[in-house]
């Protein structure tokens, strides 16, 4: 049984629809991406998930269990992690503060500090800058902080939006690295991603959504491969 | 190529803008064919908004020049390069909200015209997107696609030359795209140069008589739309680096 | 609007004028005050309205100009015996100047900085004025010689309301007014659709600090003694601004409505109670930004007894 899955999601922005019966699923320790243009409502489907935005039709379940009309911090309860568009840190705050919100919902201080030693171990980075402000790190510094701090809540599942935009070449490879890093850890991660190259690669499978909808899907390197998946990013 | 043939509205030379410590636009140059519809194109954050952004005054570039009619435009303030005949609309349209379709065409005019001149370009414009019958209506109370087009004449008041949209189809349904877009090709037809920056390729690679494409702060490539398409370069900045 | 209507509207203005002429002769010396107060409380409501009503910028701060004007008259008039009428001109031009100095810098500044920053001139000329006592008096204020004057203090203000009401209506009805208000609604597209924004702001504040100097000039040679404290009160901005805001910022019949229903309100109603007075205040200037924002000429265009915008 997969471990999140989608089936036939409607959704959108108020009077606007995105997204038109997509359907996908993640099992349980797999990579899955979800490439297409601009437009496409790779990130909406985020939102769904998370509980962001409301659905207008069809189902969702992770772990067995409906997820859908429910809040976003009762989604992450339920063991799902969630790391925004954009890297949203808390700029006026260090980057240890910003774990401590990562992990707001858990209560047992010994969890947290263990928590807190894992994104650690992971990103020494983060290790290193625990006292410095949040606003003054580099952009692919502030990503880590941001999925560090996504981790906190020791997720099964984390959802990665977007996690290479803006990041100059050098930390793309450096976020790339620890996401397969994560996955051979045992976290199962489902990644938005613009740069839908070096997603497929790391992915053991893909959906290409186009204007809302399901246009292709099958192992990461069968879209890699594919020309008309390429193709269809500039109209063709 | 022929360049020398092709008469240049606007050239961009070594464009460059820094924004603590991102090169956001990093070596761009470009020049856009006069009377034509020209598209600008690269992936998010590929320089191409900050590029607009550089050519209409909002920024200042840190280095490079911006040629127009043998002026260098670089360091002006939007409201003087709008006073040379450069206008531009906005992503999320920028309408005077609390204003009426009318004031908010008739507040783009210099004092220095006529009241009735002025008057008389309102009228026609508001003719041309059909806006008229919302005329003293508050541009608030207006649908988004109204809003677009709102913008989209504001813009026309003052007959400029060089006209950039930025994102006309953002938002947009369909069948008010093909008329927003069937006017963009008529003030084409009227001799003005046209600049797209758009995500969504139909528009581009169907409107658009030459493609301008950023990738990185720079200029990776430039033809018309089937030169485009094939282009391997192009392709990878879209699908992604390996 | 038409012709029609706006000669319509000279015609009601004629009429006006000619009621407030013959005024005074028919009534006793409370009553021309008191309508003479009215009338400065109109200049000074429509003054604060042209830059705060059309650009957007709220001035926090404009009792500045009326202080200014009060003592350059208070000064000349006291100090080197000049005729009060002939001090007008020059406090109007004080008021003007001190506008460019303030202005260019505090423009820049947006929304609420702004209001703070004109806030803190307004407090910093009081300051200003206490200290240096050799030019101003300081605090003891300034004495004018005991004259009679208040048929012709009247007729000036008279001649001053006029002159603000037909400037105001020029702003409100011209394409000028048009561009101020696109600085206010998006000042980022304005400057991007041609308008030099610093321009037009300083040119708004300038006519906006003219009038409420010289109706300060006027109004300290009918009282006859001014001092730091009461002539930058800041709750005189906070009365323009009140005023403008009730009557309807942005137009032109809004602040002089504004302005005549509370200093009728605040002359007979509010001042029975003597303490609760500023309180009520308060409590109205709450109710108004709550439930009319848009003051009273925005509650008749949402009726639609009203028409939207100024130029048709």
């Amino acid at each position: 049984m997969a471990l999140l899955e989608l089936r036939n999601i409607e959704a959108g922005y108020g009077r606007i629809q995105i997204l038109y019966q997509v359907t996908l699923h993640v099992q349980a320790k797999e990579v899955v991406c979800v490439i297409g243009p601009n437009g496409a409502g790779k990130s909406t489907t985020f939102k769904v998930i998370m509980g962001f935005i409301d659905h207008l039709g069809g189902d969702a379940y992770f772990d067995g269990a409906s997820i859908l009309g429910h809040r976003p911090d009762q989604i992450l309860a339920r063991g799902l992690g969630y790391v925004p568009q954009g890297r949203i840190v808390f700029n006026q705050m260090t980057v240890r503060e910003n774990l401590e919100m990562g992990g707001f919902v858990e209560r047992d201080r010994q969890k947290l500090k263990d928590a807190m030693d894992y994104v650690f171990t992971f990103f020494p980075r983060l290790a290193e800058r625990q006292k410095q402000l949040a606003g003054t790190m580099s952009g692919g510094e502030q990503q880590m902080l941001a999925m560090g701090r996504a981790l906190m809540t020791r997720p099964r599942m984390l959802m990665l939006d977007e996690p290479s935009l803006g990041l100059s070449p050098r930390f793309v490879d450096e976020i790339f690295d620890k996401i397969v890093a994560l996955a051979r850890d045992n976290i199962t991660i489902m990644l938005v991603e613009q740069n839908a190259a070096r997603a497929l690669e790391i992915s053991h499978r893909g959906y290409v959504l186009e204007l809302g909808r399901n246009r292709h899907e099958g192992t990461g390197q069968q879209l890699l491969a594919d020309p008309e998946v390429r193709q269809m990013y500039l109209g063709g | 190529m022929a360049m020398a043939e092709q008469d240049i509205a606007l050239e961009i030379r070594s464009l460059h803008k820094d924004f603590g410590g991102i090169k956001a636009v990093d070596g761009c140059s470009l020049a856009f064919p006069r009377g034509q519809i020209s598209g600008l194109i690269g992936p998010n954050g590929s320089g191409k908004t900050t590029t607009f952004n550089l050519l209409t005054g909002l920024f200042v570039p840190d280095s490079g020049e911006i040629l127009y009619n043998g002026e260098n435009l670089a360091g002006l303030k939007p409201y003087q390069i709008f006073n040379r005949g450069i206008t531009r609309t906005f992503q999320i349209t920028r309408i005077y909200r609390e204003m009426t379709v009318f004031e908010n065409m008739l507040s783009v005019t210099p004092l220095i015209v006529s009241e009735r001149r002025a008057r008389e370009r309102a009228n026609e414009l508001m003719e041309f997107v059909n806006l008229t019958p919302l005329r003293d209506e508050y541009g608030g109370n207006l649908s988004y696609g109204q809003q677009k087009l709102l913008e989209f004449a504001r813009a026309l008041m003052t007959d400029p030359e060089l006209i950039l949209l930025d994102e006309p189809a953002a938002g947009v349904n369909r069948t008010l795209l093909a008329d927003l877009l069937e006017r963009i090709h008529e003030i084409q037809r009227l001799g003005k140069t046209v600049v797209i920056i758009e995500h969504d390729m139909n528009v581009i690679m169907n409107h658009c008589e030459k493609i301008f494409v950023m990738d990185y702060g720079v200029k990776i490539a430039e033809g018309p739309a089937h030169e485009i398409q094939r282009n391997e370069q192009v392709i990878e900045a879209y699908f992604g680096h390996r | 609007m038409t012709r029609n209507e706006h000669l319509r509207n000279v015609a009601y203005m004629g009429g006006l004028l000619l009621f407030l002429s013959l005024l005074p002769f028919l009534t006793g010396v409370y009553y021309r005050s008191f309508v003479m107060f009215t009338m400065m409380w109109v200049v000074l409501a429509l003054s604060w309205n042209i830059i705060s009503g059309y650009t957007g910028y709220i001035s926090f701060g404009h009792v500045l100009f009326y202080g200014v004007g009060s003592y350059v008259t208070g000064i000349l008039v006291v100090d080197y015996g000049w005729h009060w009428l002939s001090t007008l001109a020059v406090c109007g031009a004080m008021g003007v100047a001190v506008s460019f100095v303030v202005g260019y810098p505090v423009l820049r500044l947006k929304g609420p900085y702004f209001a703070i920053a004109m806030l803190g001139a307004a407090e910093g000329m009081r300051v200003l004025v206490t200290v240096w006592d050799s030019l101003t008096h300081g605090g003891l204020g300034i004495i004018f010689p005991n004259v009679e004057n208040s048929m012709e203090t009247y007729f000036a203000m008279l001649v001053l309301m006029f002159c603000t009401i037909g400037v105001s209506y020029w702003v409100g009805h011209s394409r000028f007014g048009v561009r101020l208000n696109a600085i206010r609604e998006d000042e980022l597209a304005a400057e991007a659709l041609g308008i030099n924004t610093t321009r037009y702001k300083l040119a708004a504040f300038a006519l906006s600090a003219f009038f409420p100097a010289i109706a300060g000039a006027i109004q300290a040679n009918k009282t006859l003694y001014i001092d730091p404290d009461t002539e930058f009160f800041i709750l005189v901005t906070i009365t323009m601004k009140l005023m403008a805001m009730f009557g309807g910022k942005g137009t032109v019949v809004g602040p002089v409505v504004g302005a005549i229903g509370l200093y009728v309100v605040q002359e007979f109603v509010w001042v029975q109670f003597p303490f609760l007075h500023l309180l009520m205040f308060g409590i109205f200037l709450i109710l108004v930004a709550r439930f009319m924002p848009r003051g009273l000429v925005g509650l008749f265009i949402a009726r639609g007894w009203a028409r939207k915008g100024m130029v048709h």
